[in-house]
């Protein structure tokens, strides 16, 4: 049985090694590929690199890691950290906004296939339960995510599962179980019951779920990547430079103002927690049954595990008026990992459903 | 030879001499142009010897008339006596006669074709936002799409040569809870 993230920046598996213990592996694919140069020598390189690659009508495509470890022995920095150019292709991602780039061509659909495929691998049985998650339709942008899953979920049964999808935010109540108060329910709590907010690089999803059933589902395609644009603009630097300076050294506990990427970061995460709690907020009020009852909400995701964030989102939540009462606010167990582990929870149960 | 004032048939002899003065032998253009163009030739005794074209007897339009309608009637209308040479006119008079109406035809509403569209471009520019039809747009099924795209994206990886894929880092991560029991709760 196995658990699929498929997110823009990264894909991670996660698999049972001791399912008593709760002790699950996780294996992480960077989501991105590289044109190399075509020369006589180019294979016999890739090869002796162990590069993991693809050659298609002569060219050759570094996959995942590799070619972020090429890309970087290729690029020379200058005092500033910003990245001079040498003479190297750009990085490209198969995916944008959290769904298959489609904007790209059919290559980089085939490429992420290719991936997929040697990070799964094919079912080790027939029919293994395998579940993936996917965004929710996005209330900022109008695309639709059916082609999407569709395209992932035939693509992973021609490995050989048995393949269902989730919304990514579901995911997240399925791995961290929040719970509500309800004096009906046995041990007087509602398991399943809370909001979840995945911060993702491509999109942020948000899930409000009760008693396993998700009641309001949707995504917003300003997250990671759109932060790092936003504030790189603002700081006028490379957008590259201030993706690494945002992992490396940014802590939303402790902001100078006087240096723009931290100001700038600072103010375009504020507006991303914001938008988020806006929007869900507005969905909330719109649910035909009132929700009373306090509710914990749970926070994951690769962009919501820079150092000060869950306090960074507290604080916006505290400015708010919002139509529900918070029980509590928590960051996942593992922040980057939690989605991976709610699917392979599903994948669990369907597998254990469709034995008995 | 009008300025020698002589005459010579084909495949005569002619001595200029008696016709003529030498100077005025000598100085005749007609006697030039027959030289040069090789219907006279001069002879050792200044004899003149006339080349003539061969004879070409053309055939009179009624010896024509007779030699057409022999073939046709030989080839055509005796091979095939179901062709009645009146129903043949007919035939195909009607078929120029129908190729003529058709070219005037299609000429016609070619035109009041471009008359009508003309017409309604106008109607259309100056009528008000609700006279205006409805445009109707038929949704595209989504899945449909991505099933004929995964058709050629398979297409496309079957060309893919690649090296064997490295085995993945795998890290393990204890969770505080039973996952077994949790998925039951699923």
């Amino acid at each position: 049985m196995i658990g699929l993230d498929i997110g823009t920046m990264f894909l991670i598996k996660s698999e049972i090694e001791d399912v008593f213990n709760g002790k699950t592996s996780f294996s992480v694919e960077r989501n991105v590929f590289l044109k190399t140069e075509t020369t006589e020598d180019t294979e016999e390189i890739l090869k002796n690199n162990n590069w993991t690659y693809v050659k298609l009508n002569d060219e050759y495509y570094i996959l995942g890691e590799d070619a972020i470890k090429l890309k970087n022995l290729l690029n020379v920095k200058d005092k500033n950290d910003a990245t001079v150019m040498t003479k190297s292709s750009e990085l490209r991602r198969p995916m944008k906004d959290g769904v298959l780039n489609t904007g790209e061509e059919k290559l980089a659909v085939a490429i992420i296939q290719k991936i997929i495929g040697n990070l799964v691998g094919p079912a080790k049985e027939p029919g293994e339960h395998l579940c993936f998650c996917a965004p929710s339709d996005p209330v900022n942008a109008n695309f639709s995510v059916i082609f999407h899953k569709t395209m992932l979920t035939n693509y992973l049964k021609s490995l050989g599962y048995t393949v269902e999808c989730i919304p990514e935010a579901l995911a997240i109540i399925f791995s961290e179980r929040p719970t509500a108060e309800d004096p009906s329910e046995p041990e007087n709590e509602s398991a399943y019951t809370g909001i979840s907010f995945s911060y993702g690089a491509g999109m942020a999803n948000v899930c409000f779920c009760l008693k396993k059933m998700p009641l309001i589902s949707f995504s917003i395609t300003n997250s990671g990547d759109w932060i790092d644009l936003q504030a790189a603009k603002t700081a006028g630097i490379d957008v590259s430079a201030m993706t690494r300076f945002k992992e490396k050294h940014l802590d939303l506990n402790n902001i100078d103002y006087s240096d723009m990427r931290q100001a700038s970061l600072d103010i375009f995460y504020q507006n991303m927690i914001e938008n988020s709690l806006n929007n869900f907020a507005q969905k909330f009020s719109q649910l035909e049954n009132k929700v009373d009852f306090p509710l914990s909400i749970v926070v994951a995701g690769g962009t919501a595990s820079v150092p000060g964030f869950i306090e960074k989102f507290k604080t916006v939540l505290s400015g708010l008026d919002l139509p529900f009462k918070v029980k509590d606010v928590k960051l996942a167990e593992n922040p980057r990992y939690t989605v991976a582990n709610g699917c392979l929870l599903k994948a669990i149960s369907s597998e254990k459903k469709s034995k008995a | 030879m009008a300025d020698l004032k002589a005459e010579i048939g084909p495949r005569k002899f002619i001595d200029l001499t008696k016709i003529a003065d030498q100077s005025a032998i000598e100085k005749s253009r007609d006697l030039k142009l027959a030289l040069n163009s090789k219907k006279l030739a001069l002879t050792r005794h200044s004899l003149v010897q006339v080349k003539t074209a061969l004879k070409e007897t053309l055939p009179t339009s009624t010896e024509i008339t007779k030699v057409v309608e022999k073939t046709v009637i030989e080839k055509i209308v005796e091979k095939n006596p179901s062709i009645d040479e009146d129903k043949l006119t007919d035939l195909i008079q009607k078929a120029i006669t129908s190729t003529l109406n058709q070219q005037n035809k299609t000429i016609e509403s070619g035109f009041s074709g471009i008359m009508s569209s003309i017409r309604n471009q106008i109607i259309n520019a100056q009528s008000s936002p609700m006279q205006q039809s409805k445009h109707i747009e038929t949704e595209i099924d989504p899945a449909k799409i991505a099933e004929i795209s995964q058709k050629s994206i398979e297409k496309m990886t079957n060309q893919m040569e690649s090296n064997a894929p490295k085995p993945v880092k795998k890290f393990n991560v204890v969770n505080s809870k039973n996952l077994d029991k949790q998925a039951d709760e699923l």
